[in-house]
């Protein structure tokens, strides 16, 4: 519990310290002009939360196949809460670096925009290790919140506003499902906790009887939880928010949306799937094919992630569209059902959080990155630019000898020996029509029409990289191409997280 | 009592409806008003006194009452949305009618169950707490102790929906002259200067 104590303490701490330290400099710097000194204030809270990170990063406990729970059960520590925070540390690490770049860009000049992220990133924690219907509440509606705001941040452009509205109406009706769901199962269980509902499941495994007494209310419960979980991941019936709020919102916002939250998510979807329900989804309802929602939104997913990207014109909408693609994939890990099912999903999951810091570390170095067409000429404009863009989309592509293929290979691999052809031939299909699209942006930058000289020297000054994006870039870059080298720690930390659930 | 039950629940649900249907929105906020009142009755039937009181105090004095002032302050005019009406009835309507069947689907098959099960949860201990407490304590008891997780998230949330409003509507202008109060104390003696009036 250390890492959220530590994190609560650094949000007030810092909060003081930026709702005071423009004043003070006021009146000790009368010279500067107060924008000169709000952008400082950015970049001193920045590194202040990027180092608090880093300190979170070391309190994280090690349990090494243990789990604890506590505050009276509403929490649970384990290997699988442990790992997932580490990854949510370093990827909102890597997104801090990209915002911070996007803020030398666009001068957004507020303080409370990184210590929003902070909070959601606490949100985040909670969230990863909730034990009880009632924390796992209050954690996403935590995390949620301050998405919600921070989607809206840009308040002079109407899109971020809009992009605001529209995910703050949409994730209150999803909010409003969960809350249903939660109180549905309360309502037929008696309980809200996770351990308590397991014994409830497993004994109901065992006695026919008590089966018989709550299965279809619990059951439509269960649907509507799943139901407010998918919304947040942005799985397809419920994916219509993602491509106006990832367009509208701005960028460095993008980022984080498509980085951060839903390993967290699909952290506490497969806590639910795969110990609390476990025996009534996979083993009651199987044979009464009520997993078919989750077949049937992972289909969905996949197939609009694949034809709604082709059309696209806006680099961000795209990016969208190939996040719900993504959700996708890893939803065939979950209703799978099986132990490698969830090493493949959370191996997955790891990779696309990297292609995805990648991409985003790419398109925040360009000065417009609106459109497709402002990638013309990258290649001649700073082709090393354009090559790692390159590798990071054939990876996301899925391409043989890169990271993205390997995580799509073991998916398939899982689905293929619990026998689910279905979700294989279309995820296999979907994966060559989304090859296209990528392969889009990849011809846009290499192979458009020759740009003058005036045209390219105008491009390369409008490019701009910070030295920590190049860093990341770099990282990312060599990761992807030299995974096939050395997988086996990724699947060491996957094979962990997968056993701290199934146990 | 159920009859009673009946006359509040039913009051809520008519003048649920007619929030949404009535065209003046000061009406509409009135008969949000009424719905609230109608819960809090339908709470102090269940026996949670608190509860019912904290809902009228929140949702009639606080949240309905803010209502009603902005609807007037912002000078609503009625709205023609009447036009539409028609066009969502049969997707509203299916998507009731789902509803309703889902909720028939449970009610019939388990009703008696419900409270079989959630009276086993109780422990003997707990019962005897709300025999011979008053419902606040008992709330208290299990708010600071048991679930004081909750309570401080909560207390998180609050603090990001009030930095979130002040980010969000709070703008700096450059232009206007704001009292600086730090500025104020900070001055010092030669900064002030004694300016004697112009005599004619």
């Amino acid at each position: 519990m250390y890492p959220e104590i530590f994190l609560t303490a650094t949000i007030c701490v810092l909060l003081v310290y930026g709702a005071f330290a423009p004043k003070m400099s006021t009146i000790s710097h009368k010279r500067k002009t107060q924008s000169i000194i709000n952008n400082n204030l950015f970049f001193n809270i920045s590194w202040l939360v990027i180092f608090s990170l880093t300190i979170a990063l070391f309190l994280l406990p090690a349990v090494n196949g243990s789990s604890v729970t506590i505050f009276n059960n509403l929490l649970i520590v384990d290997d699988l809460t442990t790992i997932v925070k580490g990854i949510i540390l370093i990827s909102s690490i890597a997104t801090l670096f990209i915002s911070m770049a996007y803020v030398k860009k666009e001068s957004i000049n507020a303080f409370e925009f990184t210590l929003l992220l902070l909070l959601a990133i606490l949100g985040l924690f909670c969230l990863v290790s909730s034990n009880d219907l009632i924390s796992l509440y209050l954690a996403i509606e935590l995390q949620s919140l301050c998405l919600y705001v921070v989607a809206a941040f840009k308040r002079d452009s109407e899109h971020s506003v809009e992009a605001g509205l529209k995910y703050f109406v949409l994730g209150a009706l999803s909010s409003g499902l969960l809350l249903f769901g939660s109180a549905l199962i309360y309502a037929y269980t008696g309980t809200t906790n996770f351990d308590q509902l397991l014994l409830l499941n497993l004994s109901s495994n065992l006695d026919q009887a008590v089966t018989t007494s709550f299965h279809t209310g619990f059951l439509i419960g269960i649907v509507f939880l799943s139901f407010g979980l998918l919304f947040k991941l942005a799985a397809v019936p419920f994916h219509m928010w993602a491509p106006d709020v990832y367009e509208g919102s701005p960028t460095s916002v993008t980022a984080f949306f498509a980085i951060v939250p839903k390993i967290a998510i699909l952290a506490v979807f497969t806590r639910l799937y795969f110990t609390v329900f476990y025996d009534i989804i996979y083993i009651h309802l199987q044979s009464q094919g009520s997993i078919v929602f989750l077949n049937f939104c992972a289909i969905g997913s996949m197939v609009v992630g694949a034809f709604g990207a082709l059309k696209q014109h806006k680099i961000k909408r795209l990016l969208a569209y190939s996040a719900i693609g993504h959700m996708g994939y890893m939803l065939i890990g979950i209703s799978t059902g099986t132990l490698e099912g969830l090493e493949a999903l959370f191996i997955y999951i790891i990779i696309y959080i990297i292609m995805t810091i990648g991409t985003f570390s790419v398109v925040i170095s360009l000065r417009k990155s609106k459109n497709i067409s402002d990638l013309n000429g990258l290649n001649q404009a700073n082709p090393l630019l354009a090559f790692s863009l390159a590798i990071i989309l054939f990876s996301t592509a899925g391409i043989p000898p890169l990271a993205g293929f390997f995580s799509k290979l073991f998916l398939f691999f899982s689905a293929m020996s619990s026998s689910m052809y279905l979700l294989v031939i279309v995820g296999i299909f979907t994966s060559i029509v989304g090859c296209f699209y990528y392969l889009r942006l990849i011809k846009v930058a290499y192979f458009s029409q020759q740009l003058s000289l005036s045209d390219t020297r105008y491009l390369f000054k409008s490019i701009f990289v910070t030295k920590e994006i190049s860093i990341l870039l770099g990282i990312v870059f060599f990761w992807l191409i030299l995974f096939i080298f050395y997988p086996s720690p990724l699947f060491v930390v996957a094979h962990k997280i997968a056993l701290a659930l199934c146990v | 009592m159920i009859e009673l039950f009946y006359i509040f629940s039913g009051l809520a649900l008519v003048s649920a409806l007619l929030v949404i249907t009535s065209r003046n929105p000061i009406h509409s906020v009135l008969f949000l008003i009424l719905v609230f009142c109608n819960v809090s009755a339908l709470i102090l039937m269940l026996g949670a006194e608190f509860m019912a009181m904290i809902f009228l105090i929140v949702y009639v004095g606080a949240i309905a009452v803010l209502f009603l002032f902005v609807v007037m302050m912002l000078n609503v005019k009625i709205s023609e949305y009447r036009d539409n009406y028609i066009y969502y009835v049969p997707i509203g309507g299916f998507i009731s009618l789902i509803f309703l069947f889902e909720i028939f689907m449970i009610l019939d098959l388990q009703n008696n169950q419900i409270n079989a099960i959630n009276v086993l949860t109780l422990s003997s201990y707990e019962k005897l707490q709300l025999d011979y407490m008053t419902n606040i304590e008992v709330l208290g008891e299990i708010l600071y102790t048991d679930y004081f997780y909750c309570f401080i998230i909560s207390g998180m949330i609050l603090l990001v929906s009030m930095i979130g409003a002040i980010v969000l509507t709070l703008y700096k202008k450059k232009h206007v002259k704001r009292q600086e109060i730090a500025q104020q104390v900070y001055a010092q003696m030669d900064g002030i200067r004694l300016v004697t009036p112009i005599q004619k």
